[in-house]
C-alpha cells in the first residue's frame, strides 16, 4: 500500500492508496507534505480500485445515512463520515478518481464553511488572482492559455477560501489540460469575469444581485443537505460583496488583460 | 371575480419554480491527462477516455 500526505488548499489529507495504479496521479498533480507525526490531518482517504464501469454520465446519487454520506456515480463511490474525517473512495480509473476527489473536497470545504470550488480558470496578474468563468465553451481554458506566462492557479476548478473580508485563491490540483508546476503561494482574489466570445473586447460590471445568481451554477457541489445549500448562498454573497464581477466580451488574444489590469 | 378572490391575488405570486442547480458536470472537459504512466508531456497519448473533443477546435 502506498501512503502519502497531500495538501489541497489549506487542508492536509492522508491518502492510503491500495493500488500502485494511481501513484503517478498523486505524484504529478498534488503538493506533497513530509510525513510528520505532528502534522494535523484533516481527513484520511482510502482509495480502492476495481469499482463500477468507466465514465457513463455525471449523475451522482447521494444518500445520507445515520453516520455517513454516500455519493455514487457509475464510475465512483464515496463513503464519508458526517464529520468528514475519514473517507473511502472506490474508483474505476484516473478520471473517476479526479472527479471523486473534487466531489469530496467540495463537500468538505462547504461543510466546514471554509470556501467554494468554482468551475473556472484563475490567473495571477500583479499579485492578484482573477477568475474566468462561463458556460461550457465560453473560453475558460482559452483565457487561461492566452494568459501565459502569467501564473495559472486553475484551468477548471478554482479553490476559493472565503472569510469575512478576504477572498484567497489556492493552487488547484484538479486540472484539465495544462501540466504546470503547482503555485505554492496563494493570492487575494481581484475580480471575477463571466466570459463571452466576441469580436471586440469589452468589460462591464454586473450588479451584485445578478452576479450571485449567475455564479450559483458555477459552484461544483453535490447536494446532500438543504442546510449546506444555505451555506453556499452565504459564502457566495460574501464573494459578490467583496469583489467586482464583470461581463467580459473578449477576442481570441490576450488584449483583454488591458481591461483587467 | 369576487372580492375575496381579488384579495387572494393581491398577495405576491410565485410565477415559476426553478430548482437550485450546482455544477456537477465537469466531465465535458475530460482533458488530455495526465494519467498514470504519463509523465505529462505525451499530449494525451496515454489518455484512455474517448472520445476526446478538444475545446480548441470550437474556436
Amino acid at each position: 500500500m502506498k501512503e502519502s500526505i497531500v495538501k489541497i488548499g489549506e487542508h492536509v489529507f492522508h491518502i492510503k492508496n491500495r493500488s500502485f495504479l494511481y501513484r503517478d496521479f498523486f505524484r504529478h498533480n498534488f503538493i506533497h507534505m513530509v510525513d510528520d507525526e505532528h502534522q494535523a490531518i484533516h481527513m484520511t482517504i482510502d482509495i480502492m480500485t476495481g469499482f463500477g464501469i468507466p465514465f457513463l454520465n455525471d449523475e451522482v446519487k447521494t444518500t445520507k445515512e445515520k453516520n455517513k454520506l454516500i455519493f455514487e456515480r457509475a464510475d465512483y463511490l464515496i463513503e464519508v463520515d458526517q464529520e468528514f474525517s475519514h473517507a473511502i473512495i472506490h474508483v474505476n480509473n484516473d478520471l473517476s478518481l479526479k472527479h471523486a476527489l473534487m466531489n469530496l473536497y467540495s463537500c468538505f470545504i462547504v461543510h466546514i464553511n471554509w470556501g467554494l470550488l468554482i468551475h473556472s480558470s484563475c490567473v495571477v496578474e500583479r499579485n492578484k488572482a482573477h477568475i474566468f468563468t462561463g458556460q461550457s465553451g465560453a473560453g475558460k481554458s482559452t483565457a487561461a492559455q492566452l494568459s501565459y506566462p502569467r501564473t495559472l492557479l486553475s484551468d477548471e476548478a478554482t479553490i476559493l477560501k472565503i472569510t469575512g473580508d478576504e477572498l484567497i485563491v489556492f493552487d488547484s490540483p484538479f486540472r484539465s489540460e495544462m501540466n504546470e508546476k503547482s503555485a505554492k503561494e496563494s493570492y487575494s482574489l481581484g475580480s471575477i469575469q463571466l466570459l463571452n466570445q466576441s469580436v471586440t473586447n469589452r468589460r462591464t460590471e454586473v450588479a451584485k444581485s445578478d452576479s450571485l445568481l449567475l455564479l450559483l451554477d458555477k459552484v461544483f457541489y453535490w447536494t446532500y443537505d438543504p442546510e449546506e445549500t444555505k451555506n453556499i448562498f452565504k459564502l457566495l454573497k460574501c464573494v459578490v460583496d467583496n469583489v467586482p464581477v464583470y461581463d467580459l466580451h473578449f477576442q481570441k488574444n490576450d488584449a483583454f488583460w488591458e481591461l483587467i489590469s | 371575480m369576487t372580492e375575496k378572490q381579488v384579495i387572494k391575488e393581491s398577495r405576491p405570486l410565485v410565477l415559476a419554480h426553478q430548482a437550485i442547480r450546482f455544477e456537477t458536470s465537469q466531465s465535458w472537459n475530460k482533458g488530455h491527462g495526465p494519467v498514470s504512466g504519463d509523465p505529462g508531456k505525451s499530449d494525451g497519448d496515454y489518455y484512455k477516455h474517448d472520445p476526446y473533443d478538444p475545446k480548441k477546435t470550437k474556436w
